[in-house]
This record gives C-alpha cells, sequence and structure tokens, in this order.
C-alpha cells in the first residue's frame, strides 16, 4: 500500500532528514550573509575607538551605552516610535482589509497593488512629498492655518510627523497581510456561523478575528520591525534633534566613523528586538490558543 | 482549480522577466565604457560635483591620457568607510572630500601622497589653501585642494529687517524656531563650537563656554545640505540658515528670495581636496587627474557651473561670477581653521553636541 | 448592509486610500509642474522633466539593476522560506520556535551595519563586492517577509488535504505541485510582492555595497537629489510607479498571477 505519511514515504530519509533538507537553504542563507557578517559585527564592538580608549577586546562600549542616559532615550524613542506606528496602522490596516475581502479578481488585485504605488516611488521621494505637505507654510496646512484652526504646529521636526509617515509607508504591509489572511477563511465558515443565529457582530468577533489571529500577528511583526529599521523619515522629519538608532547608527558610522560604537549598538538593539519578538509571540501564542 | 505549478510560475516569471529586460537592454544606454583598457575610478559626491567632472573634467582628461573615468558616488561617509573597509583592493583611485576627511584618512593610512613634479599647477595654489600639512614637503602634497568654499550666514531679505552682521546674530530672539542650522554631523560643526566658545569669551583651550553657548541657540531644522531646508524656507518656517555660498547662489539663480553675509567675526573658509588612494595602481594617471583639477580652464568653468571658488592663482574670474564665487578679497575676510584640530576633536565634540547641547534645542 | 453603514464603508476606505497615496499626488503634480523647483505654486504643466530622464542615463541603468537584484532577491527569498515554513508548520521540529525567531533576525539588524559588516567580511575573505554579493545580502533581509506570509498562509492550510493526494498515490513532488502551491499561492505571491518592492526602493543596504557598475536606483537618486532640488527626481518616481502599474497589469492579463483567486 502507498505510503501516507512523511515517515513512510521517506522510507530511508527519516522525518527529520526531511525537515533537515527543507531547512537547510533558509539556514545557510541566514549563517553566510548574515551570522558571519554579525560576528565580524560583534567583534568589532568590542574594540576600542576614537570616542573610548581601552584596552581592546572588552565590554566597554556597551557599558557606554548602555549607561548613558541619552542612548536610553534613543532606544526609548525608537521603540516608542514603533509602537505608535504599529497601534495605529493595525487597526486602520484591518478595517481596510476587512473591507476589501470581498473583492476578487482584477478589481482586488488592483485596489491592494494600489497602496503599494507610493513605496514604489522610494522613501526618499515619499518624504519630499510629505515635507512639503506637514510645512506650516505649505499646501496643506496653511490654509487651516490663516482659517484660524490651528495656530503655528510646527510638525516637521516632530514625533507627530515621522509617525504619521511611517504609518504611511506601513500600511499596505499590513492590509497586504491581513487581506491575504482573511480571504483564506472560508465563506462556508460564516455561512454555518449566520445558520446557527449568529449576529454579524458575533460572526465577527467569534469566527473572522480568532481565524485572523496568525495574519494580525504577522503583520504585527512586520509593521513593528518596518517602523523601528526606518532610516528616512526619523532622519528628514524628525531630524538630528530626535535620533532613533538608525539614525544614531548611521551618525556613528558616516559621521564620526566609529563604526565599533555603532557596531555595539547594533548589537544591542539586536538583542532588544529579539527579546521583543520572542515574548510578543509566546504571548501572542498563548492568546491563541486560548 | 487552476493547476499552477511552481515551476511553471518561476519559467514564466523568469521569461517574462528576461525578456522584460532584453527589451529594455535593447533600449536602455550601456554603461559608459572605457575608451582605451585604462580608467581611472574616481570617488565624488553626487549631484553638482559629479556632473561638473563629467562635463568638464573628463573630455580634458581622456583626451590628454586615452584613459577613461568611472565614478563611485555618495555622501563621503558611505565613501570614506568604503575606503577604510577595502584597503587590500581599494574601491576607487580617486577621492573627494574635505580637507578634515584628509587628516583621517592620512592618518588610517588609507591615502598616499601625490608628487608635486606631476602635479605642476600645484606650485600656484596659495600656501594657505594647502591646509593638510600631512604628506607635505618639498616634493610631495597630501592631495589637491581644487576649490575653496565659504560657509557663511543666510537671511530673508523681507522678512528679516535688519541685516545680520556677526556669528553673534544666529541668536537673535527673531530667529528663535525659525533656523536652519548646522548638524552635529555637518562638517562645520567642530568650527562653531570653536566660534561659539570664542563668543562666550572662551578659546579653543576653554572649549567648555562653547557648548553652554550653542546650547542657547534655538535652531528649527539642523541640516546638511541645502536642500535638506530650502523648502521650509519656501514656505516661511525657516527665516536664516548657516550654509555654503555655493548653495546659496544656487539658491538665487533658482530665483529664491534669499540673500547672506560674511559674518564680520569671518566666515568659514573649507578647501575641498581631491587625494590619491593607498594602494591604487593608477598613480601616475591619478596625478595627471589631480593637475587637471588645478587647470585655470577647468577651474574657470567649474567655478561658473558650481559657484565653488578656484584655487589656482593664476585664474582670473569673469566679472559676471566673480562676486558669487569665493574668490578674491573675501578670501582675506575668512578664516581657515586647521583640519587637524577639527579631526581630532570631531569624535568627542559629536558626543557633547548629541549629548548636552541638542536636547536642549527640542525645548 | 444598510445604507448608513455602506456609505460609511465608502467613505473610509477613500480617506485611508486618500491618506496613502497623498504624496504621490505631491510627487506627480511637482513632475508636471513648469516650476522649477518645488514646492511651487501650479505654473502650468510640462513633460519636460520627463524628458529630462532621457539626458540623464545613469537612472535608467541603475532602475534596471535596482530590477535585476529585486527580481534575483525575491525569487530566492520566496523559494527558500517557502521550503523553510513548510518544515517549520508541518513537522514541528525540535526548537521550531527557536528556528523561526532566528529566520526573523534580518528583520532586527540595523540595516546600514550588515552592509558595512557585509563590506568588512568580503574584504577578509577576498571576495569583491558585485552583483552576487548585492543580491544576496537583499535576498537575506526580504526573506523574514516571505516566511511571515508563508507561515500565515500555512496556519490556515489543511495538511490532510496532502495526505489525501498521498493516500491516492500521487509522489511528494506531484502533490506540491497539485496541491500545496495551488492553495497556498496569494501567500507566496504576495510575499514575493513584498519582496520585490522592499528590495528594489531599499538604501542602506545598497550603501555601502555598491561600486560604479553596480548602483541601484535608490543610491543614484539619493546622491542626486543631496545638492539639487529638481523636478526630474519626481518625474522618476512617478515612472516607476507607472512601471509597476503596467507590469502589475501585465502579469494579471497574461499569466494571471494576482494576489487573489
Amino acid at each position: 500500500m502507498r505510503p501516507t505519511t512523511v515517515e513512510s514515504t521517506a522510507g530511508t530519509f527519516g522525518r527529520n532528514t526531511a525537515t533537515t533538507i527543507l531547512l537547510v537553504p533558509s539556514l545557510l542563507l541566514l549563517v553566510l550573509f548574515l551570522g558571519l557578517p554579525l560576528v565580524v559585527v560583534f567583534l568589532s564592538s568590542l574594540q576600542p575607538n576614537a570616542l573610548l580608549k581601552f584596552t581592546g577586546p572588552a565590554l566597554n562600549n556597551y557599558v557606554y551605552l548602555t549607561t548613558t542616559g541619552y542612548y536610553a532615550d534613543v532606544v526609548i524613542r525608537t521603540v516608542r516610535l514603533a509602537f505608535v506606528t504599529t497601534v495605529l496602522a493595525l487597526p486602520l490596516g484591518y478595517a481596510l482589509a476587512y473591507f476589501l475581502r470581498g473583492l476578487s479578481g482584477r478589481a482586488g488585485n488592483l485596489a491592494i497593488m494600489g497602496l503599494t504605488f507610493p513605496i514604489l516611488a522610494g522613501p526618499l521621494i515619499v518624504i519630499i512629498g510629505w515635507m512639503a505637505l506637514l510645512a506650516d507654510g505649505g499646501p496643506l496646512l496653511s490654509p487651516l492655518i490663516k482659517l484660524g484652526l490651528f495656530s503655528r504646529l510646527r510638525l516637521v521636526g516632530t514625533e507627530t510627523a515621522v509617525v504619521i509617515t511611517l504609518v504611511q509607508f506601513v500600511l499596505p504591509f499590513v492590509v497586504l497581510t491581513l487581506y491575504t489572511s482573511l480571504r483564506q477563511i472560508p465563506d462556508q465558515v460564516l455561512e454555518a456561523a449566520s445558520n446557527l443565529g449568529a449576529s454579524a457582530s458575533q460572526r465577527f468577533w467569534n469566527v473572522t478575528f480568532p481565524l485572523s489571529l496568525h495574519g494580525v500577528l504577522s503583520s504585527t511583526i512586520i509593521a513593528f520591525s518596518l517602523a523601528a529599521s526606518s532610516y528616512v523619515s526619523p532622519y528628514y522629519l524628525g531630524g538630528a534633534a530626535q535620533l532613533t538608532l538608525t539614525t544614531l547608527i548611521a551618525q556613528f558610522t558616516t559621521a564620526t566613523y566609529n563604526s565599533e560604537l555603532a557596531a555595539a549598538a547594533a548589537i544591542l538593539l539586536l538583542v532588544l528586538m529579539i527579546a521583543l519578538l520572542a515574548v510578543f509571540t509566546a504571548v501572542f501564542r498563548r492568546f491563541i490558543r486560548s | 482549480m487552476a493547476e499552477i505549478t511552481r515551476r511553471d510560475t518561476l519559467k514564466k516569471i523568469g521569461a517574462t522577466g528576461l525578456s522584460l529586460s532584453a527589451l529594455a537592454t535593447s533600449t536602455f544606454p550601456k554603461p559608459a565604457i572605457a575608451q582605451g583598457n585604462t580608467t581611472i575610478t574616481v570617488s565624488t559626491w553626487g549631484g553638482v560635483t559629479e556632473e561638473g567632472i563629467r562635463k568638464l573634467v573628463q573630455p580634458k582628461f581622456e583626451k590628454l591620457t586615452k584613459a577613461s573615468i568611472l565614478y563611485d558616488i555618495g555622501g563621503q561617509g558611505a565613501r570614506y568607510n568604503k575606503l577604510l573597509a577595502q584597503r587590500a583592493s581599494p574601491p576607487a583611485d580617486v577621492f573627494f572630500s574635505t580637507d578634515e576627511a584628509v587628516v583621517s584618512a592620512y592618518q588610517q593610512g588609507i591615502l598616499v601622497p601625490a608628487s608635486r613634479k606631476n602635479i605642476p599647477n600645484a606650485a600656484n595654489v596659495a600656501e594657505r589653501m594647502m591646509s593638510v600639512k600631512i604628506g607635505t614637503d618639498n616634493s610631495t602634497i597630501s592631495g589637491v585642494p581644487y576649490t575653496i568654499i565659504a560657509y557663511l550666514l543666510a537671511f530673508n531679505p523681507k522678512t528679516v529687517t535688519t541685516r545680520p552682521t556677526s556669528w553673534a546674530d544666529m541668536w537673535r530672539p527673531e530667529f528663535a524656531n525659525k533656523f536652519a542650522f548646522a548638524s552635529p554631523v555637518h562638517t562645520q560643526m567642530p568650527s562653531f563650537v570653536i566660534i561659539a566658545a570664542e563668543l562666550a569669551g572662551g578659546s579653543i583651550d576653554n572649549i567648555d563656554p562653547g557648548f553652554k553657548k550653542l546650547a542657547e541657540l534655538r535652531p528649527s531644522k539642523l541640516t546638511v545640505f541645502w536642500t535638506d531646508w530650502a523648502a521650509l524656507y519656501k514656505s516661511g518656517d525657516v527665516i536664516a540658515a548657516t550654509e555654503f555660498s555655493y548653495y546659496l547662489e544656487t539658491m538665487k539663480a533658482q530665483n529664491y528670495d534669499i540673500d547672506y553675509v560674511n559674518p564680520s567675526d569671518k566666515g568659514i573658509a573649507v578647501p575641498e581636496y581631491a587625494s590619491i588612494v593607498k594602494g591604487t595602481k593608477k598613480q601616475e594617471l591619478s596625478e595627471v587627474f589631480l593637475n587637471l583639477m588645478l587647470d585655470p580652464e577647468v577651474q574657470t568653468d567649474f567655478a561658473r557651473f558650481t559657484f565653488q571658488g578656484p584655487t589656482n592663482n593664476l585664474v582670473h574670474l569673469p566679472d559676471d561670477i566673480a562676486g558669487k564665487c569665493t574668490y578674491g578679497p573675501i578670501i582675506d575676510q575668512l578664516r581657515f581653521f586647521d583640519p587637524q584640530v577639527l579631526a581630532t576633536n570631531r569624535p568627542l565634540w559629536t558626543e557633547r553636541m548629541n549629548t548636552q547641547v541638542v536636547p536642549h534645542w527640542r525645548a | 448592509m444598510n445604507r448608513a453603514a455602506a456609505i460609511a464603508r465608502g467613505l473610509y476606505i477613500a480617506v485611508i486610500y486618500g491618506f496613502v497615496l497623498l504624496p504621490l499626488v505631491v510627487i506627480v503634480f511637482i513632475s508636471v509642474n513648469q516650476a522649477s523647483t518645488f514646492p511651487s505654486r501650479f505654473e502650468g504643466l510640462t513633460g519636460k522633466w520627463y524628458q529630462a530622464i532621457l539626458d540623464h542615463p545613469e537612472f535608467l541603468i541603475a532602475a534596471r539593476t535596482s530590477a535585476t537584484v529585486a527580481l534575483l532577491a525575491a525569487i530566492i527569498a520566496v523559494v527558500v522560506a517557502f521550503l523553510a515554513g513548510y518544515a517549520l508548520v508541518r513537522n514541528k521540529p525540535r526548537h521550531g520556535h527557536v528556528l523561526e525567531t532566528a529566520l526573523m533576525t534580518p528583520l532586527l539588524v540595523p540595516q546600514i551595519v550588515i552592509s558595512l559588516a557585509m563590506l568588512q567580511f568580503a574584504n577578509i575573505i577576498g571576495i569583491g563586492t558585485d552583483l552576487a554579493g548585492l543580491v544576496a545580502v537583499h535576498a537575506v533581509h526580504v526573506m523574514p517577509f516571505a516566511l511571515r506570509l508563508v507561515l500565515t498562509g500555512l496556519a490556515r492550510y489543511n495538511f490532510a488535504l496532502e495526505e489525501a493526494a498521498l493516500g491516492l498515490g500521487a509522489s511528494w513532488w506531484s502533490t506540491w505541485r497539485h496541491v500545496t502551491i495551488p492553495i497556498l499561492r496569494p501567500s507566496i505571491v504576495a510575499g514575493f510582492t513584498f519582496c520585490f518592492i522592499l528590495s528594489f526602493v531599499n538604501l542602506p543596504i545598497s550603501l555601502f555595497l555598491t561600486n560604479p557598475h553596480t548602483a541601484t536606483l535608490p543610491i543614484v537618486m539619493f546622491a542626486y537629489m543631496e545638492s539639487r532640488i529638481d523636478p526630474m527626481i519626481a518625474a522618476i518616481a512617478s515612472v516607476a510607479v507607472i512601471v509597476a502599474a503596467l507590469v502589475t497589469l501585465l502579469l494579471e492579463q497574461t499569466l494571471r498571477i494576482r494576489l487573489v483567486d
């Protein structure tokens, strides 16, 4: 009789071997083009530099970064911006994906792809557009200010401006992820719920939403990491007075040529993000299971 | 259900991609290929610098040497790091940078001096322009200062009724929150720390007052390029700024209603350098290129194209551009900072700016 | 759905789309405005900024490079992510969560650091930074996005379908061809789209890894924009969007490749 599971189909291959073979390509890519460079980064982060003189290899760079208040502010700012962006983009994106989930065929395709067009223009150019829009004297705000609706808003150079642009950047990715996820929910399931007497609201909260939770997890991770690693938005709209970890590291690398301190900051960021990600995913899984 | 296999889909995608790029290839121009077999790679800023070299220098260079030029463009920071990371096989033969970066580069051992013999035009460059002393002696020069630019104070002549006259005017209350100032990563940041210190009664040896004084400034935008603040100037969000004069002339040419002054306590003079990268296999060709950057005709054309000032004493700029470039009597009213001092202090001062000064600018 | 709800829904969709597309409107405006600088009042329509692109071949060359890199990186990332995601969900290996987090790490490392580290690493082992290296680093960076979408797709995937196919005598490869991949196609296509877009517009990774022959479009545009305010840049961005729209339509018409069934 024909085998029906991996184990028996594989014959001489075990389940583990098959798994290993499937995982090797991605892990190889990861190790060669991320892991090894990270080793270089880590070794570099243990070395003395223009700012801190000591005999390396040692952890002085890390001590300096973690004990200087200024850098704590930078980390907090980065996490805060990413968090606010995610918290705003998720509901907005979910609602849109939900409304669009009925679209199929060409309409659906264009609707979703249309959201990604601004990204293809390139974050740099989009920022130019935003700078024109968010300037107090610009076409969007100056009429409002003249009408007396606002006094001087001074958005450029604020975290608000950065968040607005970040939300606009991550929204297409969030919508696309959730749209894909929502469309996987078969209509029959909702029909069945309806037949069982569930109201529209019950159908959503007890059927649709739970079934889309994995998509919510994915889009949250994507939104958060895109926002946290954004360079262009914080640089042009936040400015040098509001450094995030990415602009700070860029500053270390390209302005003070301190790649050692940049390396230490990068490793710290990596550790922080892995911790956040692991915790978040674990909590989420527990939530899904319950 | 339509059965589209991954292999088929990949094939189709591949085929589409290939045919699209074949189509594109036939219509797109090919990258510039060297005429002969030899090229030198020039690492320089994109934008007007690259365009200037392409238009004004490259034709002469190719005619002279039968060799061509490839360009590695980008910001100074990125290009500098590329040189640092690739000592074994340098990605460029000539490196364009500020004089301060030349000092740092020599300290890192990634540049080599050029021979005066192959750069006869260097004899006509004023001593004070040759601000980088490392690698400079009777037979060699560290590199060539191919242009001199000035960092000055700009303002809106309509809204700012009293013309600013000194760097001290940057602290005027009317400029508060409408002022575009050099970012901590700007090449001129250390110069301003010294200027601010002197305004506050300190000096290069007593620099702390400088940071205190800078903390009292109220900029609304921290800048690296004029494009960072031009839009804000147009919309009226910025009414005064520090900026390079050649950028300000560019703005004037583009009908920005803007004016600028050389402060009485002296604006900042900045020589920009072109130097030779250590490990290059095209030393002589590179030296020919450097000599060409100092050629009087090239320098005149460059001045007309970019509004940057010439460094060759033999250059006589025509009247229509003489007033717009850093040229002639104004140079005596400018201050040359020792690039060695700037390079040594930058890491610590950037750190102090970030931690002690910039937080106040938010308040 | 009643009238009010339908109107509210339409309004919401319009507002969100308006928000997302707003900067693009500004960009297109700048690209057709007579004014030679921006921001500016409207001074009349012109096509001269689009025409100016033809005088700057370096942008077209860079666009081709970017498209090539993005295409290759996306293909590699999607294939590799699909295999990994499948293994993780179906076979649930020990330490699967650790592996999943490990495969997400490219998202968490600052790109500018990876770019510089890759350059230093390449220098140590003596290889140059050519197109292959650039593609590899791009692929690693976008792979987590593809993986997330594959995992989301697999979360609702019924492996019993595969069991059925195998039970009916199909081989593994046949099962994948006719069952797994068609069902997961939306996730795969969405993943590919993410990867392509993110690679195409990426600046920080390419910052240290390009040489004169491999300059990508964002690098060339960034360098051009530092010292100039030129509406031509807006025209280039608009062209990128137009090309993307055309390619989307083309793929959809000819190959029926869409994000939906």
